[in-house]
């Protein structure tokens, strides 16, 4: 019987699209199928069978292009397969290398991301480029003012007159208590005009600032919502806030998404600026120079910067028309608020960024990269050469040049990759510590933004190239005989690994001296004699209450057993002593009671404050040392200083203290004129304790509650008040830290691999000299010589690039350690010894094999 | 126990019912059997995989007129495919022993 053929184009479309290796089989269980289906369902199902069938066999991957695709593919694979036995095989060296190079690539990612962050602040606001902050440079004599701040008045004026101007937002900080309940919230806000809500760009989940023109207009966060319950039911709700005396209603007009971390002015709860308006003093809203806000403007243009300036500084000119200083309003670029330290970052302008941070960051973050991309290099040659048989088989197979090329290259990005992913778990993990390290708020979601991506591909793909060029360069013009004979040796290389080993060593040396000498400096501040007694002493600082207030409350601890002497103070103020003679800076402090007995300060030459004299309190002042240096005071006691502040004139010095540092020991202590005049109000308080009687701290809350309510209750002890201050220090020498440890981590394994790869070639020769008879001592000093060497020129490298940078950083630090023979010392003796263990545990191995294993194949 | 797939069992079980079989003599015991239509291009994915779990071996044959004169490929089952089998049914057959006397909710109404 004969029966009709299956359909022809599926039988070709079989033949196209099926596997080679499959096509037999496959066509032939087809036609078979086909020939028992006519029979037992007849020809049409069959024959619509066979073309489903045939369409189910095909394989897109076998069509024509993909199938020379495929070839180049199969060739790919097998380099993958071949590096990934490689490092399978050498389990503890490729785990290394990968390590390392995990190491290096997360700590430089992380640098990276910092930096990303901290210098992009303000930049994703559309208007960003033509955004300003008011700032002023202030010039009297030789001393130049950058103050960050601007006043009511000049805003209203350049709003008026200046037709460059497009908005103008005021900034005003604020601080209040927000009450939930029985609860409350510590709160701090920003009155602003409407402008800001634009200028910010804002988003609005619930409501809508509407005018914002009311005194008691709020908007709120959607963050702040949350706290208080009133998501989803906000707008139109009271705010029940205290700033100081009574509790005030607000009402809620909106929620806003919350504003990005990386925005300048930042704040949960903004209020509206009339509400400053309708309370401020006159004076505060008229005077000219009275600079205590902060404003923000946005300009048509941003070309016409420089004229706007020039309208400003004239309008200066006219308001000021008497003013002997030498004043320039500026304009500050939006973007550069946040990293530029001279304006300040303060009245509603979040914390700005520290730009030695970032660097020392970026810094380190590069080392580490760079020392990684270096052992992985070493590493690789080293590895190689126990692999140049397997290069020469294969050029005597036919391999080119350039195929052994590219397998080495697509090796490198074989283990770049593994690194790579490596990298990102270690940096999901340690991303939470690190944020909290720098406070931020990092997450993994950072992680997924376009730029990031993209940088850190550039960074895997340069390592990929960089560090597995030069191996794969070398590899590839091995000479066959040589290799297959096994006596191909690299030397050619040499002097490039050694050189690379010896930047390895003085990059790890200099930060070790760094850390070694920011640990000496940070130990040497902490312990720095401040000339205070602050033992047993508790301060609360800036009580927010009426000063007779403030003095109940210290007559109420003053009953307590354990209190013996109680004190209070300003603040220490800043304003400018002028004379005929000279002018300068002065820090000037109002004290109520005994401070000077109570902090066991110095009086050094005259007396203290006597209660019985009724003159101290109106006209006599406590001047410091530094002063009197200053003011150049030959005998300084009943002289009359021309110090004035509100309506204290030209006060009589009754006695000089010592120069105790008042802030931190990090800056030299100013000239100081301490007084009781009331000038100013007192706002902290010290309490020192009896150290017999044991401190009840539930005694003090009752206290405080019975006179500040509803403000929580806070105090420290001045101790830690003292040594928080070098916060700063403590991180940057616990980063530094981090970063020795990755770096000499990655120096050392670099040395090992060279070491091993040295040593590898000269079993040979170290079995024959132990054959001579050569002893294990002279051996270990004949191998350990070269190594050594390499090493002491990272170190003396190390050590004077380590200098440079560390007396730059010292020289900020009046009171400092010397970078001398203490630390040279222990950074030499540290790196030595991790060094020497190194090179000793290869040599060890060698010098310990039997030398008939290595003599036999001969 | 290995998981064995339920197209995998059957197609197992056909083998070790018979010698050297290839694909469209596994899809016609099927269809005899079962009484639906197999693919032939799904029996050759299946036996592929067993083959690669060790299960199954396979040769090429001797070509027929109705192949159009190419070969065959031969199929059998391998002593682990009749061991895991054989322990596979049994234990279908326990868990079957317990429905014997089937409840009311099974009766077709």
């Amino acid at each position: 019987m004969s029966i009709p053929s299956p359909p022809k184009w599926a039988n070709w479309l079989i033949e196209k699209l099926c596997p080679a290796s499959r096509l037999e089989e496959v066509q032939g269980d087809l036609h078979e199928a086909y020939h028992w289906r006519v029979s037992e369902f007849g020809t049409t199902k069959a024959k619509w069978l066979f073309v489903a069938e045939a369409v189910k066999s095909s394989r897109i991957s076998s069509l024509t292009p993909f199938r020379l695709l495929n070839q180049h593919l199969m060739m790919y694979k097998n380099y993958f397969k071949t590096g990934w036995r490689f490092l399978k095989k050498n389990k503890l060296y490729s785990s290394l290398n990968i390590l390392g190079l995990a190491m290096g690539i997360s700590f430089c990612w992380l640098a990276y991301l910092y930096a990303d962050d901290e210098m992009n602040y303000d930049k994703y606001l559309e208007h960003h480029e033509e955004m300003y902050r008011i700032v002023i440079d202030f010039k009297r004599g030789d001393d130049l003012h950058h103050i960050g701040g601007s006043s009511n008045a000049m805003s209203v004026q350049f709003r008026e007159k200046i037709p460059e101007i497009d908005q103008v937002a005021r900034i005003k900080s604020d601080f209040g208590l927000i009450r939930k309940d029985e609860e409350v919230i510590e709160q701090s806000l920003i009155m602003t005009d409407k402008e800001l809500i634009t200028l910010l760009e804002l988003n609005f989940l619930e409501g809508a600032p509407g005018n914002f023109d009311q005194p008691n207009d709020v908007i709120i966060s959607e963050t702040l919502a949350g706290t208080l319950n009133l998501r989803g039911k906000a707008v139109g709700k009271i705010l029940s806030l205290n700033r100081g005396e009574d509790f005030e209603d607000f009402i809620i007009r909106g929620v806003y998404q919350d504003i990005p971390e990386n925005t300048s002015v930042r704040r949960h709860l903004i209020m509206s600026y009339s509400n400053y308006l309708a309370n401020a003093p006159e004076r505060r809203l008229t005077q000219w120079f009275d600079l205590n806000m902060n404003t923000l403007i946005k300009l048509h243009d941003k070309r016409t910067v420089a004229v706007v300036q020039k309208k400003m500084d004239e309008l200066h000119k006219e308001n000021e028309p008497d003013s002997d200083a030498e004043v320039n309003i500026r304009l500050q670029p939006m973007s550069q608020i946040h990293l530029n330290q001279d304006y300040g970052h303060y009245n509603g302008i979040a914390r700005g960024g520290n730009v030695d941070m970032i660097q020392l960051f970026a810094g380190i973050g590069i080392f580490c990269l760079i020392i990684s991309m270096i052992n992985y290099s070493n590493f690789n040659i080293s590895l190689y050469i126990n692999r140049s048989r397997e290069v020469a088989l294969r050029k005597v197979i036919g391999a080119e040049k350039r195929g052994i090329f590219s397998q080495l290259i697509a090796e490198s990005f074989l283990s770049s990759f593994i690194a790579g992913l490596l990298a990102l778990v270690v940096l999901i993990m340690i991303l939470p510590l690190f944020s909290s390290f720098v406070e931020k708020s990092y997450t993994a979601g950072f992680l997924i933004n376009l730029r990031f991506i993209i940088g850190a591909i550039v960074i895997l793909t340069a390592t990929a190239v960089i560090s597995g060029f030069y191996p794969a360069l070398i590899l590839s013009r091995f000479s066959i005989v040589k290799s297959l004979k096994g006596e191909q040796k690299i030397s050619s290389g040499k002097w490039i690994t050694q050189t690379l080993l010896g930047v390895q060593f003085i990059l790890a040396t200099g930060l070790v001296a760094g850390m070694l000498t920011m640990r000496e400096q940070v130990k040497f501040l902490s312990s720095f004699d401040t000339k205070i007694n602050y033992e047993n002493v508790i301060y609360h600082d800036y009580i927010p209450a009426e000063e007779s207030q403030v003095k109940k409350f210290m007559l109420d601890l003053e009953q307590l057993p354990e209190v013996e002497q109680v004190a209070a103070i300003s603040g220490y103020n800043g304003t400018r002593l002028v004379s005929e003679e000279t002018q300068f800076d002065v820090r000037h402090l109002r004290i109520d009671r005994d401070l000077m007995s109570l902090l066991d300060i110095e009086i050094v030459d005259g007396r203290n404050f006597n209660e019985e004299i009724v003159s101290d309190k109106a006209q006599g002042v406590l001047v410091n040392q530094a002063f009197v240096e200053r003011m150049g005071l030959a005998d300084p006691i009943g002289k009359v200083i021309p110090f004035k502040y509100n309506e204290l004139e030209n006060p009589k010095v009754i006695g000089v203290v010592e120069d105790y540092h008042f802030e931190s020991a990090r800056n030299a202590v100013d000239p100081l004129v301490i007084y009781q005049s009331e000038q100013y109000p007192i706002q902290s308080v010290y309490v020192k304790l009896n150290k017999a009687a044991t401190f009840n701290k539930e005694r003090f809350e009752q206290l405080w509650i019975k006179n500040f309510d509803p403000f929580p209750f806070e105090f420290s002890f001045l101790e830690e008040e003292y040594l928080a201050a070098y916060e700063a220090e403590n991180q940057m020498m616990q980063l530094v830290g981090i970063g020795c440890i990755v770096s000499i981590f990655l120096a050392g394994m670099g040395l090992l691999g060279i070491v091993g790869l040295q040593l590898n070639q000269r079993f040979k020769e170290i079995s024959i000299r132990k054959v001579l008879g050569a002893s294990s001592v002279n051996l270990y000093q004949v191998f350990t010589k070269k190594y050594i060497f390499i090493v002491a020129i990272g170190l003396a490298g190390g050590l004077s690039l380590g200098y440079y940078m560390i007396e730059d950083w010292l020289g900020n630090y009046p009171f400092r350690v010397d970078f001398g023979v203490g630390i040279i010392s222990l950074t030499v003796f540290l790196t030595l010894a991790i060094a020497l263990i190194t090179i000793v545990s290869q040599v060890f191995k060698v010098v310990r094999a039997n030398p008939v294993k290595f003599l036999r194949d001969e | 126990m290995e998981l064995v797939g339920s197209l995998e069992e059957i197609v197992l079980m056909i083998l070790l019912r018979n010698d050297k079989i290839n694909s469209v003599e596994i899809a016609k015991e099927y269809y005899n059997a079962i009484g639906k239509n197999l693919s032939v291009p799904s029996i050759h994915v299946t036996l592929k995989r067993m083959q690669k779990k060790g299960w199954v071996k396979s040769e090429f044959g001797s070509p027929t007129a109705e192949r159009g004169g190419r070969r065959k490929r031969i199929y059998w089952a391998t002593p682990k495919a009749y061991d895991l089998l054989s322990e596979l049914t049994k234990a279908k057959f326990e868990l079957w022993k317990g429905i014997t006397k089937p409840s009311l909710q099974y009766v077709h109404t």
